[in-house]
């Protein structure tokens, strides 16, 4: 049925590209170190770290994994008087990971908003209407969540 | 007084929706549940910990957390000859949780897809035609990344965060 794929693989999750990618951001400071990147634009190590109140050894090991995915790209830079640092910014394949989080985040603000509401809105750049995330089809109009489904292609059936 | 206060608090925890969803759903055996049951259909407590290979205390917590949320909906079903045993079913809002799984599968087939090629598709339920997901505008008209910006409302804790980033 799976053909040449061992059901051990199979259930390994290694074949489904949901597990792949929570295998490199599946817990939730991963994510956060992607908000503050992809979000707010951070790049310093130490502005994580204080952004985030997250363990230095923690942000260490969330940030090597990133960017051994290449999520983000490591660079080297120095203030004058100072030791260099390391800075991190996101790589093209790491910005696609903004739909992610405006995943993430249109599901709390519509599911579980806060008292006074959604504390950050996402808005085009150019005449700045709400923006949402959304199933689209080829040829361009937004797809509602019911009307999508998944499908196996045939060579996995 | 009142800066410092603040700054005991997780300053911006409460107020981020990505991070109110990650404290519900931010870890990878609660998204794996949810691929499960939104994307396969399981219902079953045995059929969850059959195809995870999950340890049954922590199959029984990530559902658990998932019910008291309203993602899913706990009822009772009953076998010939066995006893009555609970099935989890996903809510309107937990359904919607299929755009946070397509953006992570979307990702991973773009940029990390096993050697084998996509084992998944997103087709449109009734024209079968092939989706991704995308940013919209109001006129659902999709958008590229670089045109979506994030704006702070009233709401946003921009002075917290000012005295967190000052903070040695």
């Amino acid at each position: 049925m799976l053909g040449s794929v061992s059901e051990a693989v199979w259930r390994g999750g290694a074949f489904c590209s949901i597990e792949r990618t929570l295998e490199i951001v599946g817990d939730r400071w991963s994510f956060l170190v992607l908000r503050q990147s992809l979000v707010y634009g951070m790049t310093r190590f130490s502005e994580f770290e204080n952004a985030l109140r997250i363990a230095p050894n923690i942000l260490t090991d969330r940030l090597e994994k990133i960017v051994l995915a290449a999520i983000l790209e490591k660079r080297e830079y120095q203030e004058p008087g100072l030791r260099s640092r390391f800075s991190y910014h996101p790589t093209p394949a790491g910005s696609q990971m903004t739909l992610v989080l405006g995943a993430l985040q249109q599901w709390g603000d519509d599911n579980v908003p806060p008292d006074d509401g959604p504390s950050l809105l996402r808005r085009t750049v150019d005449d700045e209407s709400p923006v949402r995330v959304a199933f689209v089809e080829e040829g361009g109009t937004a797809v509602p969540v019911d009307r999508v489904k998944f499908v196996t292609p045939p060579a996995y059936q | 007084m009142a800066i410092s206060a603040t700054l005991e608090a997780p300053v911006d925890s409460p107020l981020c929706s990505i991070q109110r969803t990650l404290d519900i759903v931010g870890e990878r055996w609660t998204f794996l549940i949810l691929r499960e049951a939104l994307i396969e259909g399981e219902t079953k407590f045995a059929g969850f910990e059959k195809m995870l290979g999950i340890a049954p205390n922590i199959l029984s917590d990530r559902l658990n957390t998932l019910v008291a949320a309203g993602i899913m909906e706990k009822s009772t079903y009953k076998e010939d000859g066995a006893r009555a045993r609970s099935s989890y079913h996903p809510t309107p809002m937990g359904m919607q949780l299929k755009l946070v799984l397509a953006a992570m599968q979307q990702w991973g087939d773009d940029y990390v897809p096993p050697s084998v090629g996509v084992t998944q598709l997103r087709v449109a339920a009734d024209s079968k035609s092939p989706v991704r997901l995308a940013f919209v505008d109001a006129d659902n008209k999709p958008r590229a990344l670089e045109d979506v910006a994030w704006v702070n409302t009233p709401t946003y804790p921009a002075e917290a965060r000012a005295a967190r980033r000052a903070a040695k």
